[in-house]
């Protein structure tokens, strides 16, 4: 089943003279129990796309060309009914800092219980019960519950938006950066717990990320975006070992770079 | 800049003595020596005395009793004209904020409009319009007061909502009540009661200065602003007129400014403290 079709999206910037476009002609599908990532060098457009599959460009840009079906509905670029039906409900955006994605002054347990008392219509009673299981699901101890976020570590704030995803049961995830800042450890496991939240929802994952070793073993397609152009398609294997596109040849040069550094002890 | 022990300080003095007048304009019928609206011709412009603590004015009434009563018209009327324009203001701030981009764009250029008028002369103006009374002036002072706050709340809505969690919380699926009333007011709530005490002390002396010219609060009703007109042509032989009411204003004018600038010292510019 398809989650996601994006055909020719543009989106511009207008206040630049000339309107600079961000995001040109950007076609991409996800199924249903895909993994597909998206990289690229930083400015590339990549949380930019992210944003516009929510319907959620931040201002001043603009959508001005192109379609995008979310479950086979057509979404309209001002339409903030249709766009609200569909977020939380269909697709769920992870943001890159959970710090900042989260209400500074509102608990975890009551970010949870509101989210899912709106979108999912419970009562406070299962919402409360639902909230506590979902944080116990993705290895939160019980105090996360009646936590701030600023009483919580990076990983575990990222734990929270994964159990959020969990709770709502959205069919596709969109994740920008969601292990960025976060050392190599917590990084594995928020990014294990992330697949398997995607596995258990069988939603599809949209995966956006810089780090190629990342995405490596992660997606099952690999798409790079370079100045707002999607270069090049294909499953990662086939992109790392004949990279077709100049842009993508050197991203994966400069992988190679980075592990042979490794290699020698110089890695940073 | 006030340290932040002193400014702490000065709010708590600034709410004590706006509490106080509050409770005095609402005790007034019970605490006045006299009534404030009979007088004693065989006893005008009498100096403070033991029966008389503020003297008489040029009809024999008491000035402190007049004092009391008018503490509760002055006040009530600066609080019920802040408070209406601050409503307006909110309903028509946060809707330019938060309207789609059309309506948004006339709404910011009705209250840019409005603004560019001069709001003193435009409040002499409308109350002038109406009939002179205490109601006309509160109704005239809000309607001058709104765009202020229109273009101010618009401001630090449209701010509030640039905040990445509040994105989040639409991202989530969350209504617009619920990511109004939990996620943009309690960003604006602080410094919208800074700005709150600011503006009533602003239009208490607004208050006071309508009636002064006459249009406000009518004679016999005890309103500072009036009792300073009253006090013109005595001002030579019975200071004391002039001094009350002058000082009342300054105080409950002072005691706002002291209560906002407390307040701003514990609001930092982004919002409530983490």
């Amino acid at each position: 089943m398809t989650l996601l079709e994006v055909r020719g999206v543009e989106v511009v910037d207008p206040s630049s003279v000339p309107p600079r476009r961000v995001l040109g002609d950007v076609s991409l599908r996800v199924e249903a129990e895909q993994r597909l990532g998206i990289t690229g060098p930083s400015g590339a457009g990549k949380s930019t796309l992210a944003f516009a599959l929510c319907g959620l460009l931040p201002v001043p840009l603009r959508w001005r060309k192109g379609e995008i079906d979310i479950r086979g509905v057509r979404m309209a670029p001002g339409d903030s009914r249709a766009w609200a039906a569909v977020r939380g409900r269909d697709i769920f955006l992870l943001f890159q800092s959970a710090a900042t994605a989260l209400h500074p002054h509102l608990t975890v347990g009551r970010q949870l219980t509101e989210a899912l008392e709106e979108v999912r219509g419970m009562s406070r009673t299962e919402s409360r019960r639902e909230a506590q299981r979902r944080l116990e699901e993705v290895g939160l101890p019980s105090f996360a519950f009646s936590a701030y976020p600023y009483q919580l570590s990076g990983g575990m704030r990222q734990r929270v938006q994964i159990a959020l995803a969990l709770g709502l049961g959205c069919r596709l995830l969109i994740a920008d950066e969601p292990t960025a800042g976060l050392d190599p450890v917590v990084r594995a496991e928020i990014l294990s717990l992330l697949c398997r939240a995607a596995d258990d929802l069988r939603a599809g994952l949209l995966l956006i990320s810089h780090d190629l070793r990342l995405l490596r073993g992660t997606v099952d397609t690999l798409a790079v975006l370079d100045e707002g152009h999607l270069v090049e398609v294909g499953p990662p294997g086939r992109l790392f070992s004949a990279p077709l596109a100049p842009q993508s040849r050197r991203l994966v040069e400069a992988l190679h770079v980075l592990e042979r550094q490794a290699d020698v002890g110089i890695s940073p | 800049m006030p340290s932040e022990r002193i400014s702490r300080k000065m709010g708590i003095c600034g709410a004590t003595l706006l509490a106080v007048l509050m409770l005095v304009g609402v005790l007034a019928p019970w605490i006045s020596p006299h009534d404030p609206y009979r007088g004693d011709l065989s006893r005008r412009l009498e100096p403070p005395s033991r029966s008389y603590p503020l003297g008489t004015d040029a009809l024999g009434r008491c000035v402190a009793s007049r004092l009391l009563h008018a503490t509760g018209t002055s006040l009530g009327a600066a609080l019920a004209a802040s408070a209406t324009a601050f409503l307006l203001g909110a309903a028509a701030g946060i809707s330019a904020a938060l309207a789609p981009p059309g309506l948004a764009a006339l709404l910011a250029t009705l209250i840019d409009a409005a603004l560019a008028m001069p709001a003193l002369l435009l409040a002499v103006v409308l109350a002038g319009l109406m009939n002179p009374s205490l109601s006309s002036t509160v109704f005239a002072l809000a309607l001058v007061g709104w765009p202020w706050w229109a273009r101010w709340l618009r401001a630090m809505t449209r701010q509030a909502r640039r905040r990445e969690f509040v994105t989040a919380a639409e991202a989530l699926g969350l209504g617009g009540g619920r990511i109004l009333s939990h996620y943009l007011l309690p960003q604006i709530a602080p410094a919208a009661a800074v700005a709150f005490a600011v503006r009533t002390g602003t239009m208490l002396v607004a208050v006071s200065g309508l009636s002064y010219l006459g249009l406000g609060a009518q004679p016999p009703q005890p309103e500072w602003g009036r009792m300073l007109e009253e006090s013109r042509l005595y001002l030579g032989r019975a200071p004391w007129l002039l001094i009350a009411p002058a000082a009342a204003v300054s105080l409950c004018a002072a005691s706002c400014q002291m209560i906002a600038e407390s307040l701003r010292q514990r609001v930092p510019p982004g919002g409530r403290r983490a």
